[in-house]
């Protein structure tokens, strides 16, 4: 079962490098969390500050959380999230004709 | 080659005593003179003569020369120098400018018409076809397409496995069909997509494009993983490599300076735990077949985001973002750019470029890149080349 979740009480803000592994290795519960529909999530790193950065197309910002809360070894860490419509569908950048 | 020499420097001391008297002679049409060979060869090209060669704006036949009463150019030269044309002991050569000679002119326009004054395309043309390959030139595998589908990505970087052996490096879906490759696979330069109407009709088949074009062989590639009924795998790189010859590769120095070809390592991007501050500048560029030379910054990492691909959508995680900077006229990155090396300001490769969008180009971090791709291809550790 997911742990990916609204905050709860006291969760220590997330460090980086542990968002990363949950983005990386546990992508299925970030999606989870957006429910259906397509979506970019990723981490800015313009240094204001460890957040999720999601993407989703117009109409949509409110399938994304406020925040993340998730399980690191037995931490509960929070992660908040900042959301915009601006998701763009990504395509591999080949070029084929007939 | 001394007599060579002497012959060079006796025709610029001609040219130095009498040029003046040229110019100044209103009859011979001359706008400029200097040394080089004879019909406006190399001067590197020993079969051709040197010769004292005069610019005019327009090269007249001797028809016009008669109807115009104009001397003939190898009397009103030999003049100059006070001899008859028997006398010249030089090769002499009339080459035609095209106009006259005028310095370039600034372009000056009201701010308000910014941007409506383009000029020409940049005079190296990544879709061309090289003899030696560099970055960021247009490349393809063939098979299971040519002639009926045609395609081109880009060459991304070169790395050496543990014998020295050279390899390009580029992705999966540019010169590994999606995963249904071939080890051995030719791959060619420039890409299919780019060849002319002539070259696709003398080169109808695919043996005959192999013959002309093949840089090199497709060596390995990092399966692309699409989901299932029941799963959808992440994915981490779109990776494959090609063994190209020594002899392929430009090593000259303006491929190693120019269109990122020297490159200086690689490098592992790394993030401040608390800040979420890149520890270096975000600023980044490639070259690739289609955009050329652009230019972006790093936008954010541990990116999650589906790709979409011919064989249907793939989901990657762990990627890095990239938006163009605002002194691109364009995007950093569009459909044909795939497999193009991303380099930071230290001239470090950061990412393996292989999709986008209008606004956004992803790329696969090199550090996963050279990891997976070194496993694929078993040949021991891979080093930057």
């Amino acid at each position: 079962m997911s742990d990916a979740s609204p905050a709860k009480a006291s969760p220590r803000k997330a460090l980086f490098s542990e968002v990363r592994e949950f983005l990386r290795e546990r992508s299925e519960e970030v999606r989870a969390a957006l429910g259906d529909g397509p979506a970019e999530v990723g981490l800015p790193v313009d240094g204001k500050g460890v957040r999720i950065k999601v993407s989703v197309p117009a109409g949509q910002i409110d399938r994304a959380p406020r925040e993340l809360t998730f399980k690191v070894n037995d931490d509960q860490v929070v992660v908040p999230v900042e959301a915009d419509e601006d998701f763009e569908e990504a395509v591999a950048q080949n070029h084929v004709a007939t | 080659m001394p007599d060579g020499n002497l012959e060079m420097r006796q025709l610029r001391i001609w040219v130095q005593e009498h040029a003046i008297g040229l110019l100044r002679n209103p009859d011979n049409g001359v706008i400029g003179v200097g040394v080089g060979r004879k019909h406006a060869g190399p001067l590197d090209d020993d079969s051709a003569p040197l010769s004292v060669t005069a610019f005019v704006e327009r090269k007249l036949s001797q028809r016009e020369l008669r109807r115009e009463a104009r001397p003939d150019f190898a009397e009103s030269f030999a003049a100059t120098a006070g001899a008859s044309a028997a006398d010249l002991e030089m090769e002499i050569d009339v080459v035609d400018a095209g106009g006259a000679i005028q310095p370039l002119a600034g372009l000056k326009a009201p701010s308000t018409q910014r941007g409506a004054f383009g000029g020409k395309p940049p005079a190296i043309d990544l879709q061309d076809r090289f003899e030696r390959l560099r970055i960021g030139l247009g490349i393809t595998n063939p098979h299971r397409a040519y002639p009926n589908y045609l395609g081109v990505g880009t060459a991304g970087f070169f790395v050496r496995d543990e014998e020295d052996r050279l390899y390009v490096v580029s992705n999966n879906h540019v010169i590994a069909d999606e995963n249904n490759a071939q080890v051995g696979d030719s791959i060619v330069q420039p890409g299919t997509l780019d060849l002319t109407r002539a070259e696709l009709s003398t080169m109808g088949a695919i043996n005959q494009l192999q013959q002309h074009m093949q840089i090199g062989e497709l060596s390995a590639w990092v399966d692309i993983q699409f989901p299932t009924k029941r799963n959808t795998p992440n994915n981490y790189v779109d990776v494959a490599i090609a063994e190209i010859d020594e002899n392929r590769r430009d090593v000259s120095e303006v491929a190693r300076i120019g269109l990122g070809g020297n490159m200086r390592g690689i490098r592992s991007l790394v993030v401040d735990e608390v800040t979420g501050a890149l520890n270096m500048s975000p600023r980044v560029h490639k070259a690739g077949r289609t955009t050329g030379w652009t230019e972006g910054e790093i936008v954010n990492v541990a990116v999650a985001i589906p790709v979409g691909y011919g064989g249907g959508s793939a989901f990657f995680v762990d990627q890095i973002g990239i938006q163009p900077t605002a002194d691109n006229n364009g995007p950093f990155s569009a459909a044909g750019d795939s497999g193009s090396g991303i380099f930071n300001v230290d001239h470090e490769l950061v990412g393996l470029l292989f999709a986008g969008s209008p606004g956004r180009t992803i790329a696969n971090p090199i550090d996963e890149v050279m990891t997976q791709i070194t496993a694929a291809l078993g040949r021991g550790p891979l080093r930057p080349a």
